[in-house]
């Protein structure tokens, strides 16, 4: 089972500070991903809870400048994930050399920037400028503003994973001029795409990597213009040596008024044959114990994966719309649910990324015991024709070993509607196609439920053993 | 033949003329595609053969098909057609201009064949045609053909795809726009670049082949509108892009026969039938693959150097599957639910060369050791033939002490290292002293 971080995820715990660490038994490999960084290199090991950090020379440095000043967990309690050194560390594979380690909190599941709604993305601007600031005040610095340095927890905070990225601040202005230019081309771009009102262009730009082509070309275009009082303010702020200027500057004029969201047509979105459905799902939840996991995919506002964090299961709510997202967001961390969200279409997921696709897609980071998508493949076969099979094989790739669904028959009253308006039926629409498609994938039926107008049926499938 | 129980492939799109079809499990026809056909598709199938024959629509463009009695599980469809499979998929977005340019000029023959028996293509998808080893484009989707008038294409709705997802790269290339055209070719679906760039300068571009449609509407002539659109846009012969790469000879005299003699040592190791050439420039170390009758697959970064390549394999009359390939930036899986293929399952082979790489790599974007050996691994079967360059190299040597080179962990045992912490151990090992490279054969038990 994956264990999700305390509600304390930063800073070592009383009981922790001191203690010899269990890693010393716990066998580390090399992670493919880890970037060919001048700090140490990334380790995985068997554990689910911990991601391990060999320390270079100059890694080590900058542990010790921290361990002589602020200490950990003071930077954790401005927001680094949360670290503790390792104290007799097994060697590591091929790296023998490298001696010093320290391991972090691990976070599940990986929400990338890229699927983060626009209110996520001033949040975690708003925090790195603060993380930033709080360094500067130690004496430290970020060499890299990339976006995917920040996660979010399932309590909905922000914190900072790129332990590499941290320096010894060398100037009396920790803010270097890189960073700067690569905060202006991950966040202040899209950002104030996004403000300007071009949200298509924001969102396409967010999710470009840094050779994208807005990306590497956005300087000879009239996207320049937004950015260049940004350029202004940091020149100030350099000449006065006052990175705070700089750096609360951008935070109040990007995140000092919230966005509002694109409204969907699901941003109002009414969820239909609530008692019948709320029910038989909420039972489920509650019966199957051997699932710590749940995805609800297409949830909404998170009726069902707020039940079922409240349950204590590690859940996360998908769904195309932003501000359905940011009100699901909104509830949790006013009833003080772990609940994480992901801005996915399910048609169009985040595909795998960076060099060599070593960044997993969602498929791999999302994958989760119990899946539900509810109300939603009517939906994928009228509007984008897509067929139960096809709906079927992209469920399957997310759930490990159950799938709560609905079947949506001709008769309900919204197909009714979209037949009046002449959209026709996809060929093989039925109950029996919705069920066998399932049945190809791997799956069989354990549980189902018919809505006593008997033109919705859910289903509960578990995953056949062969 | 294969005779288990077909059933829905949940690739198929969702399509008037039929679905995709699969064999029960993990079970692969190597040689068939197979689609069970709806009453539509069994009306147009009956067109065909009461009209052209499906041979000739063969030799018009179409991928050899044919009727085959397999049964399909519980979806009703009576009538299966098989379809010969291609091998290896190239999708468009590694397809170099030049095949481009065939492409269309293939779908511009096969929409003019197809208009004179009453038929048509509903998609103007580039993503339909599939280059086979012998280097010709065939089209492989039968769910595009209707029983349409002539005037059919030059609906503006089709027009519209027909541009922004067949032409628009070609037109920007012809602009000189060459990385906004490669920007353009990489994207598999609709995306914001295509949705705005008509209120934008590039919108000049794609004036005129809407000026040509409505000429040939107007006039009642479509095929006007074809032949022009080949004869501008498809022919052979228009520039490609120069990279640094497009001249690059790696080595020559000796010290190619060395390289050459340990490729073909490696060529002839148990259990090899694929063979994929990461980098491979023009192609020098995969010729001999391809005359041993492996599949062959070729990728690199540089267009000019693939092209070289294909011309050298027609030369030869040697199958060769080509593809515009960054070892860096893998295709990544795209379409409906990520269904299609990434670059690493649909072009990996059983050994892959990766041979005067690794140190531009570390160089270049600074790529470690182990993510490089991570990224074969993923193309790699069983066998991986690499080179490392020691610093102590020629042109290496060079490059020490500029833009941090080389990087901490710059040596030969790291380099080893990185295949043996994914399980790989080195067979055979070649040494070239003077010149201080190393070639390691890896194998994954």
């Amino acid at each position: 089972m994956i264990t999700t971080p305390p509600s304390s995820a930063c800073g070592p715990s009383p009981d922790r500070a001191g203690r010899t660490t269990p890693s010393d038994e716990c066998d580390v490999r090399l992670d493919p991903a880890s970037w060919l960084d001048e700090h140490g290199v990334l380790l995985r090991g068997d554990d689910q809870e911990w991601v391990y950090r060999a320390l270079t020379d100059k890694g080590e440095a900058v542990l010790r400048h921290i361990e002589a000043g602020p200490g950990l967990a003071k930077l954790g309690g401005l927001g680094l994930v949360e670290t503790e050194r390792v104290e007799n560390p097994r060697s590591v594979p091929h790296r023998p050399e490298l001696k010093t380690m320290v391991r972090h909190r691990r976070i599940q599941p990986v929400v990338y920037p890229t699927e983060w709604t626009p209110v996520m993305w001033q949040e975690a601007l708003a925090f790195l400028c603060r993380f930033m600031e709080g360094l500067a005040s130690h004496g430290l610095a970020l060499a890299d503003a990339h976006a995917f340095n920040i996660l979010f927890t399932p309590q909905g905070r922000p914190v900072f994973i790129d332990f590499g990225s941290l320096r010894v601040a060398r100037r009396r202005f920790a803010v270097s001029r890189g960073w700067h230019r690569e905060l202006r081309r991950d966040f202040l771009l899209p950002l104030l795409l996004q403000k300007l009102g071009c949200r298509q262009l924001a969102s396409t730009v967010a999710c470009e990597p840094a050779t994208g082509f807005v990306k590497q070309h956005y300087r000879f275009s009239p996207l320049l213009l937004p950015t260049v009082a940004f350029d202004a303010l940091y020149e100030l702020a350099r000449l006065f040596r006052r990175p705070g200027l700089y750096l609360r500057g951008v935070e109040q004029a990007l995140c000092g008024k919230r966005l509002a969201p694109d409204q969907t047509s699901w941003t109002n979105y009414a969820a239909t044959g609530e008692g019948w459905k709320g029910d038989f799902v909420r039972a489920l939840l509650e019966q199957i114990t051997d699932a710590p996991s749940v995805l609800d995919l297409a949830g909404n506002k998170g009726t069902y994966a707020l039940f079922a964090a409240k349950l204590g299961k590690r859940t996360l709510l998908a769904d195309i719309d932003a501000a359905s997202l940011d009100q699901a967001r909104a509830t949790a961390q006013r009833d003080g649910i772990p609940l994480l969200v992901a801005l996915t279409d399910l048609c169009y997921p985040t595909p795998p990324r960076g060099l060599g696709l070593l960044r997993p897609g969602p498929y791999e980071r999302f994958q989760s015991d119990l899946v539900m998508a509810l109300a939603v493949s009517h939906h994928l076969a009228f509007r984008r024709k897509v067929p139960f099979h096809t709906f079927a094989e992209i469920i399957s790739r997310f759930a490990r070993r159950y799938i709560i669904t609905e079947f949506v028959g001709l008769g309900d009253e919204h197909v009714i509607k979209w037949l009046n308006k002449g959209r026709q039926p996809p060929s093989g629409y039925s109950d029996d196609q919705f069920t066998q498609a399932f049945a190809d994938a791997g799956w069989r039926v354990v549980k189902r439920s018919v809505r006593p107008d008997g033109h919705r049926t859910l289903y509960l499938f578990e995953r056949r053993p062969d | 033949m294969m005779t288990t129980e077909l059933h829905p492939s949940a690739q198929s799109w969702q399509d008037t003329n039929g679905v995709l079809l699969r064999h029960d499990g993990d079970a692969v026809d190597d040689e068939w595609v197979y689609r069970g056909l709806t009453d539509e598709g069994e009306k147009v199938l009956e067109h065909i053969e009461a009209t052209l024959g499906l041979e000739r629509l063969v030799k018009l463009g179409f991928v050899p098909t044919e009727r085959t009695r397999q049964p399909v599980s519980g979806t009703g469809l009576r009538t299966v057609l098989r379809h010969r499979r291609v091998k290896r998929v190239i999708y468009p977005m590694e397809w170099t201009m030049s095949m481009w340019r065939e492409a269309l000029a293939a779908f511009c023959d096969l929409s003019l064949g197809l208009m004179e028996h009453g038929l048509c293509l509903v998609d103007a998808e580039p993503h339909n045609f599939l280059f086979d080893a012998d280097g010709r484009p065939v089209f492989i989707d039968f769910g595009s053909l209707r029983l349409r008038g002539k005037n059919y294409w030059m609906r503006p709705g089709w027009h519209r795809e027909f541009k922004d997802n067949f032409l628009l790269p070609i037109l920007l290339h012809n602009a000189g726009l060459h990385q906004l055209a490669q920007a353009v070719k990489g994207e598999p679906f609709e995306t914001a670049f295509k949705r705005t760039y008509r209120w934008s300068a590039v919108a000049l571009v794609t004036i005129w082949p809407d000026l040509l449609r409505w000429t040939s509407k107007l006039s009642g002539n479509p095929r006007l509108y074809f032949r022009v659109i080949k004869r501008r846009l498809a022919r052979p012969g228009l520039g490609l892009e120069i990279t640094e790469w497009s001249d690059y000879e790696t080595q020559g005299g000796e010290w190619g026969s060395w390289k050459q003699a340990a490729v073909e040592e490696s060529l002839s190791m148990p259990g090899i039938g694929s063979v994929l050439d990461v980098a491979g420039n023009k192609g020098r170390h995969v010729f001999e693959a391809a005359r041993r009758g492996f599949t062959t697959i070729l990728t690199d970064i540089d267009e000019v150097s693939l092209e070289a390549a294909r011309a050298e394999a027609h030369k030869r009359g040697l199958r060769l599957f080509v593809g515009q390939l960054d070892i860096c930036r893998p295709t990544p899986p795209w379409g409906k639910g990520l269904l299609m293929e990434n670059s690493f399952d649909r072009l990996g082979a059983d050994l892959v060369l990766a041979l005067a790489v690794s140190h531009h790599l570390v160089r270049n974007v600074r790529l470690p050791f182990r993510t490089f050996a991570a990224i074969l691994d993923r193309y790699s079967r069983r066998y991986i033939l690499a080179e490392y360059v020691d610093v102590a190299d020629v042109h290496v040597k060079k490059w020490v002490g500029k833009r941090g080179f080389p990087p901490t962990g710059y040596s030969e045992r790291e380099f080893t290292a990185a295949f043996a912490a994914l399980g790989y151990r080195a067979v055979r090992t070649w040494h070239d002293v003077p010149r201080a490279r190393l070639l390691f054969l890896f194998e994954k038990p």
